[in-house]
């Protein structure tokens, strides 16, 4: 494997190491957010009705910042991976990134009563570029 | 504004696929994420506008929740006490009051057709989480509110005038899984007129938190509302929003924790004085004459307050001096239809009027919160962990819980022996059985003569007279011996009360009857006679609680009975109950001429009809329970 190795690996590992290290800086940005509004007992955030958007911005938050990892994990080993398998893994990261605590988020932020808004139809499309992207992955490791 | 988030996050994903790679993969997968994201957004706005129009029909008609005048709602409780939140969310309390919806009634609306005394016809359906009901010449109606989800629950239809609420007709019983007409589920005389409820004028009192009728007095159309539906926090922690406000800071939260002060910002009724206490409860569950102006600005009354201030509670002795004298004295029945004659209530939902005339609260510290609690019990009769038994009274009256069988001639750990069955027997009614009284009282045969209320020892000993029982009560407890007649020394109280007593008197009979501890005591043998002869009573709910002791017995658990069948059908049910029953062979020890049994152990079934048919009071009667 390696004398088919990327030689513009860095150029993937850099791109991913500020995807990776932004989506960190935002998503626990959120959660030091989400912990003020339980301090402060924002009924918007903590009543009742706002329990959907509790668990959507929570998981907003998980999301954003495990995805925030794997783009680092991403950057880490891209060196190791083949050139084929770049581009298209690396992209469908970066959207699933954006997508998926992006949906998690807009969902929480307009939650009607125990539906999510409208932000939470991004999170399926999300989830399949994330499957992409590691399905990629997986087949060019081996 | 919701929809151009979205989309920014989408566009920026499609542009991020197609800058970076313009391959035909990376451009199909942009589009296909474009695509995807149109078709949510078409199927999510139609849903949207779907439950917007629902939600927006609704609040036209019904008394929508608002959060002035300092509450605050539930929803803002929850989130800082979630236990107090999940014990009182799953009592009957919070749904005492809900708007209708499918996803929450309890009720069937699987295509039922319900026709009413005048033939007119209703057919029941939903259409997504909306219940509608079809009724026969006016057309198709949407139902606004629901009322109760323990026993039965009642319905509520739009009047058309403001937000009015008018009764639906109909009522759904949970144990029996049907509906039944509206007035059979009281216990009212057939000529007793029973005009539809308004919400708006009756239940805004006392079923919603801080409800307000806001009756426009002029026109009377109402445009009611209420801090929340249901009786939820507020209504016995009083409005909650400076509570809310002021503890939004964490500084105040951790020093109030720290001091374990309470918090001057909100009322928690068991840190209340005891008279205060119980009044948190008796703003609903009392007797009461609102005041004037109720039907604009609701009850005043806020938890902490002196209830007397905001409404007054009306005892049988004081409703001559009351506010409200000039509307009692133009309803003769509504003394009748609410106390015995000396003063004890006999409807259910009115346990505060008991407990404020009983000697435990006049000379002791006794409160509601004595027996019950809403955050610790169960959901059915709410009482405190600990409270279904003597340590109820024993935590006060230690020394007879200590000697317990030298008071109470019973053995200990029976269901004589048990406080509750002599001091506060079954001769309330509501919801179509008896329930405890909740005035603490001492068994006495005088009482029963003298307002017809089964005492609590006949009650349990139905096969007894009460001559029998009050030759026990002088030998244990001195109590004199009343002057009784023939019949009172030589027919069973039971049999006397079945036969006899007024609608009210044989309701509580009937039901205890079926009671599982009068069975013990009394043996059930000789019961299907009595039992059988009220399938023909003329109020329905007598039937109907006659019918449910009756299957009780053995040899009827099979037995079935429509008690609002057309009369020749429950002729026919009863003939064919009858002729079981004279099947059915007591044993000896039942044989006894007080439960009219003759010489040869012959049931005299010709003595039964005759006591029925000489009943002295027959009179109309209706229970405001």
């Amino acid at each position: 494997m390696s004398e088919r190795r990327d030689t513009s690996a860095p150029d993937y590992a850099l791109r991913h190491v500020r995807v990776g290290w932004t989506a960190l800086f935002l998503f626990a940005a959120l959660g030091l957010a989400l912990e003020a509004l339980h301090a402060f007992k924002a009924p918007w955030y903590l009543g009742v009705a706002g329990e959907s958007r509790r668990l959507l911005f929570t998981l907003a938050h998980a999301h954003g910042v495990a995805l925030g990892l794997v783009n680092l994990a991403f950057a880490a080993t891209a060196h190791l991976l083949p050139r084929r398998a770049h581009p298209a893994a690396s992209l469908a990261l970066i959207v699933a990134t954006i997508l998926i605590p992006g949906g998690f988020f807009l969902g929480g932020l307009f939650a009607h009563g125990g539906d999510p808004g409208l932000g939470a139809i991004l999170i399926p499309p999300g989830a399949l570029f994330l499957l992409v992207a590691l399905a990629l992955l997986v087949r060019a490791s081996r | 504004m919701e929809a151009l988030f979205v989309w920014t996050l989408v566009g920026l994903a499609a542009g991020l696929l197609v800058h970076r790679s313009r391959s035909a993969a990376a451009i199909a997968a942009a589009a296909a994420l474009l695509l995807s994201t149109a078709a949510g957004h078409a199927l999510w706005a139609a849903r949207a506008h779907r439950r917007d129009r629902s939600l927006a029909a609704l609040r036209a008609t019904v008394p929508q929740p608002i959060f002035d005048r300092g509450y605050a709602s539930s929803d803002a409780c929850g989130a800082c006490h979630p236990t107090e939140y999940a014990t009182w969310h799953r009592s009957y309390h919070r749904t005492m009051t809900q708007t209708a919806s499918a996803s929450t009634v309890r009720a069937s609306f699987a295509g039922e057709t319900l026709t009413d005394g005048d033939g007119k016809r209703y057919h029941l359906r939903t259409s997504g989480d909306e219940l509608w009901v079809d009724i026969s010449g006016v057309g198709a109606r949407r139902i606004g509110m629901m009322t109760g989800s323990h026993h039965m629950q009642a319905f509520w239809l739009p009047g058309g005038r403001g937000n009015e609420e008018i009764e639906f007709p109909f009522t759904y019983l949970f144990d029996d899984q049907r509906w039944v007409s509206r007035r059979d589920v009281f216990l009212v005389g057939r000529e007793y007129s029973k005009d539809p409820s308004v919400w708006n004028r009756i239940c805004v009192e006392c079923h919603v938190t801080g409800g307000q009728p806001r009756v426009e007095p002029r026109t009377g159309v109402p445009e009611s509302r209420a801090a929340e539906l249901g009786i939820a926090c507020e209504a016995c922690h009083g409005p909650a929003a400076r509570h809310v406000a002021a503890n939004a800071s964490p500084f105040r939260r951790t020093s109030l924790h720290a001091s374990g002060a309470a918090d001057p910002t909100i009322v928690n009724p068991a840190r209340l004085a005891p008279a205060r206490a119980s009044e948190v409860c008796g703003q609903c569950h009392g007797i009461g004459c609102p005041p004037d102006g109720w039907m604009q600005d609701g009850i005043r009354f806020r938890p902490g307050e002196t209830l007397g201030a905001s409404k007054q509670i009306l005892e049988l002795a004081s409703l001559g001096a009351s506010a409200c004298r000039a509307q009692i004295a133009a309803d003769a029945s509504f003394a009748p239809s609410r106390y015995w004659s000396d003063g004890m209530v006999r409807v259910s939902g009115r346990e505060y009027n008991g407990l404020i005339e009983s000697p435990c609260y006049q000379r002791g510290t006794m409160t509601c919160l004595s027996c019950h609690s809403m955050h610790d019990s169960d959901p059915n009769w709410q009482l405190s962990r600990g409270s279904d038994g003597n340590a109820a009274c024993t935590q006060c009256h230690r020394a007879i819980g200590d000697k317990l069988e030298a008071h109470t001639h019973h053995a200990a750990g029976s269901t004589g022996s048990t406080c509750y069955n002599c001091h506060m027997p079954h001769t309330t009614y509501g919801l179509l059985r008896a329930m405890r009284s909740h005035q603490i009282s001492v068994p006495r045969v005088q009482s029963t003569l003298a307002t017809g209320r089964p005492n609590a020892c006949n009650l349990c000993h139905l096969d007894r007279t009460l001559a029998w029982t009050a030759a026990a009560l002088r030998r244990w407890y001195g109590t004199p011996e009343p002057r009784l007649t023939d019949e009172q020394r030589t027919v069973a109280a039971a049999l006397l009360d079945g036969t006899r007593g007024e609608a009210g008197v044989r309701a509580l009979t009937a039901w205890s009857l079926g009671w599982t501890a009068a069975q013990a005591a009394s043996a059930r043998d000789w019961m299907a006679p009595l039992l059988v002869e009220l399938l023909g009573d003329e109020y329905p709910a007598v039937r109907y609680i006659a019918y449910r002791s009756l299957r009780t017995l053995p040899g009827f658990a099979d037995f079935t009975f429509d008690y609002v069948a057309p009369e020749e059908a429950r002729f026919a049910a009863q003939s064919e109950a009858r002729a079981r029953a004279a099947k059915l062979l007591p044993a000896a020890a039942s044989r006894r001429a007080e439960l009219l049994f003759d010489g040869d152990g012959r049931f005299a079934g010709g003595e039964l009809e005759r006591l029925e048919a000489e009943r002295r009071d027959d009179d109309e009667m209706f229970l405001a329970e």
